[in-house]
């Protein structure tokens, strides 16, 4: 996140990544006395997933937000009117509103240092190496057709390209059994 | 989404509802009257509502943050729901202008009253796809047709309560005959009201992340109770000063405009309560 943020010159409250603490659960009394609990925690990193039929380009009445040859999708700032329809509209949050320049603004995969041959910043600079990328279908080799996990949403409503190993703990898609404990970083 | 950023987009609405009524309702006012004075005076209003249509839809390029690309939001109209509203917005500024054109030019009734009944149709389309900009799979509180019949509700009290205090404002002149329709359409608002505002409460359970919802909906069910509440007594103003004015006694702006203001409030505040009550999946 803050290698992104860094990397891509990004204003105060833009934020292309984001990083969601999602948590839940409470302790119970049993009949003998004693406690038990059931308490969970996790994150999920998420940025734009690049969505085979993403929501934000659909909407977009300028066109400028547009999915390219090699699946990227990106915002034309030539043509974006700023409106923030796209904001509204996408459920993980991914274009990302910069007052300054009166336009949208989110991830764009990182095109010019992967064109250089670069890995994008948010991979290179994942310390615990768990977030990859590549093509969707290898991802989905290598790490299996993992279900999403709350507090995502259904992946029919953008197919995102993107594969979750989930937690021991995480609870299903549409769950309301947690929240995320960090809003004022989303 | 910060609140009150979408403050520009409740006066854009409102005032585009506002005009559409006042074009449907000036048409029923007319009725099959020949009369010049009731002529004259429906004209004026056609030509208040083209102003407050202008003045919505200028109003609507504050809410974008480059206004200077507002001609490339056509260019999606084969698919996104935003641009089609765009367009009918255009298509609806037309009809009033060519209204207004042939009232100036003093053309004959019947079709000074095909061109209202176009207008005010022009009018019911356009608050149907801007209903659809609202209706969108990935926002559950808006996911129902609640969005459009409330919209209608605000163009039905919105335009009556308009064109009474138009008709209020001519004094004894006013004939007693067009104050039946201002009352019908705002009951009709009224009812239309009842309908959208429970479908306006998102269900919880909907949401993957509740936290997601910037009002919680026990505070947007007490709201929209206010904001019933408020609207209602406008209409109940509006029902008593044609009451009174039916029976000879006088149409007065002492009631009407009260009635009117009250109704505005009642709009204003439910609306920012529809935009505060923006819900959506995910994160």
């Amino acid at each position: 996140m803050v290698a992104c943020m860094d990397g891509h010159n990004l204003p105060q409250g833009v934020m292309w990544r984001r990083v969601a603490e999602y948590t839940g659960g409470k302790w119970v009394r049993r009949a003998n006395g004693t406690y038990d609990q059931n308490v969970f925690s996790y994150y999920t990193s998420i940025s734009c997933n690049h969505c085979k039929d993403p929501v934000c380009v659909k909407v977009c009445p300028t066109t400028a937000m547009h999915k390219d040859a090699q699946g990227i999708v990106s915002v034309d700032h030539d043509k974006c009117v700023g409106c923030r329809y796209c904001e509204w509209n996408c459920p993980y949050s991914a274009p990302q509103y910069d007052k300054q320049m009166g336009k949208m603004t989110k991830c764009d995969f990182c095109k010019d240092r992967l064109a250089a041959g670069l890995k994008p910043l948010c991979v290179e600079a994942c310390p615990m190496r768990a977030i990859h990328f590549g093509e969707y279908e290898e991802l989905k080799k290598r790490f299996g057709d993992a279900a999403h996990v709350a507090p995502l949403p259904e992946q029919s409503l953008t197919s995102p390209c993107l594969v979750i190993t989930p937690p021991h703990n995480a609870q299903p898609v549409g769950s309301n059994q947690g929240s995320i404990r960090n809003p004022e970083e989303m | 989404m910060q609140y009150l950023q979408e403050f520009p987009l409740v006066f854009f609405t409102l005032l585009v509802q506002t005009a559409v009524g006042m074009v449907l309702v000036g048409k029923c006012v007319l009725g099959r009257e020949a009369d010049r004075s009731v002529r004259e005076g429906v004209r004026r209003q056609n030509m208040a509502a083209l102003l407050l249509f202008a003045v919505g839809v200028l109003i609507s390029f504050v809410h974008l943050g480059t206004p200077l690309h507002a001609p490339f939001t056509l260019l999606h109209v084969g698919q996104s729901w935003l641009s089609r509203e765009i367009l009918m917005v255009g298509v609806v500024g037309v009809a009033l202008l060519w209204l207004v054109v042939l009232g100036r030019k003093g053309q004959a009734v019947k079709s000074e009253k095909q061109a209202m009944v176009l207008a005010g149709l022009c009018g019911i389309a356009l608050l149907f796809v801007m209903s659809c900009v609202y209706n969108q799979a990935s926002m559950p509180g808006w996911r129902n047709w609640g969005v459009f019949i409330a919209f209608l509700a605000s163009m039905c009290m919105l335009g009556a309560s308009w064109h009474a205090v138009a008709l209020s404002l001519r004094g004894d002149a006013a004939p007693v005959r067009a104050l039946g329709p201002c009352l019908v359409w705002a009951v009709l608002g009224l009812a239309l009201m009842a309908v959208s505002l429970p479908l306006g409460i998102p269900e919880p359970s909907s949401l993957v992340n509740p936290g997601s919802l910037l009002l919680p909906p026990v505070c947007i069910a007490w709201s929209s109770g206010l904001h019933a509440l408020v609207s209602g007594l406008g209409v109940a103003l509006l029902a008593l000063a044609t009451a009174r004015g039916m029976q000879g006694r006088g149409f007065r702006p002492a009631l009407t405009v009260p009635a009117f203001a009250l109704i505005v409030l009642g709009e204003m505040f439910g609306r920012l309560v529809f935009y505060l009550s923006y819900s959506r999946l995910g994160m």
